[in-house]
């Protein structure tokens, strides 16, 4: 079979077109911005502590109150195995952010002391009811403070289960929802690392 | 008035022997959390099997070295987790009943001493309304494992 050089042309169009969609395509969807997230503040013992001041390549946050005695220390012991687990490279580009929303009842200090005892590394953070409301937002998590008048504690707060996974600007990259084994938290810190 | 309080000595510890020569409830790998700083709640957990042929109805009374305790169930509402009290727990005869992380728990509060771990904490219970005490080891918190699947 022998090809005229018009449809040679043609054939050649056709795929540069291709190509050309394609590759636009690529850096469409790569220079789009993750929808949810960006710089927050909030409180540490130390005073004011901001996102942007020093972000890990992979930044995990978890949303809960101190005491919660049943998926938030799970979370944050899981995530402490999944740090032990990770490789010294892979440990010092990943951090986790335990945010406590008990305004009313966690300090910073409360909150730092908690965090801590599960990573010496894991940062504990609370603050004002505008920048809980704020990080809420920025991530698309939630709570709500319930009153408990039956129970020894008088309220208890229903919060997202789910650890986030932001980048360096603070946009989420990624999220576990009931994280409930180290060894998910290990893989999505592979994944997004 | 002697008398009645020896007939109610009498029948209370008639109660006790009774439940234990009559066990209700089998109870393994019975644990608390050590308190961690910067709370004053944790959380303990059971397996609870009912070994007779009659339903089981428990409740929560007091653990030692704690001012306060409770059973509390975690459930999932409006894709929030949230946590609501249980006054009793009903075990159909023969079933096994699991306290565990993200599901039914103890809520302990307030520990009167310092709690370490390695120690034991007597926990009291009333299975069909006569109390028995039983054992809960106290571990770590922030060593805590992926549960084991008993499925």
């Amino acid at each position: 079979m022998v090809l005229r050089p018009k449809k040679i042309i043609i054939g050649f169009m056709i795929a540069a077109l291709i190509s050309l969609l394609t590759v636009g395509a690529v850096l469409f969807y790569a220079s789009q911005t993750p929808k949810l997230g960006g710089d927050f503040s909030a409180l540490t013992e130390k005073g004011v502590w901001n996102f942007s001041d020093d972000p890990k390549p992979l930044n995990l946050l978890y949303v809960g109150y101190v005491k919660c005695p049943d998926v938030c220390p799970m979370a944050l012991s899981f995530s402490a195995e999944a740090f032990r687990q990770l490789t010294d490279k892979e440990r010092s580009q990943v951090r986790l952010t335990f945010v406590s929303v008990d305004i009313e009842h966690d300090t910073a200090k409360s909150v730092s002391d908690y965090a801590l005892q599960f990573n010496p590394k894991f940062i504990g953070l609370t603050g004002s009811l505008k920048q809980m409301d704020k990080i809420m937002k920025l991530i698309g998590a939630s709570y709500m403070v319930e009153p408990n008048p039956k129970s020894y504690l008088g309220y208890s707060i229903a919060h997202t289960d789910r650890i986030f996974f932001l980048n360096k600007k603070g946009y989420v990259l990624d999220s576990l929802a009931n994280p409930r084994s180290a060894e998910s938290v290990v893989q999505k810190i592979k994944e997004n690392l | 008035m002697k008398h009645l309080l020896l007939i109610s000595s009498i029948l209370v510890a008639s109660q006790f022997s009774f439940a234990e020569a009559n066990p209700v409830i089998e109870m393994t790998d019975a644990r608390i959390f050590a308190p961690l700083k910067g709370s004053n709640a944790t959380g303990g957990y059971v397996t609870l099997k009912n070994i007779t042929k009659s339903p089981a109805v428990i409740m929560i009374r007091k653990a030692k070295s704690f001012k306060a305790v409770e059973m509390h169930e975690t459930i999932e509402k409006d894709g929030r987790m949230a946590m609501q009290k249980v006054e009793q727990l009903t075990i159909a005869a023969g079933q096994t009943l699991e306290l565990k992380p993200g599901g039914h728990h103890i809520m302990l509060f307030d520990a009167t001493s310092e709690i370490k771990v390695g120690d034991v904490i007597k926990v009291d219970f009333l299975i069909n309304g006569t109390e028995e005490k039983f054992d809960f080891k106290v571990i770590d918190r922030a060593a805590q494992k992926t549960e084991p699947s008993h499925h």
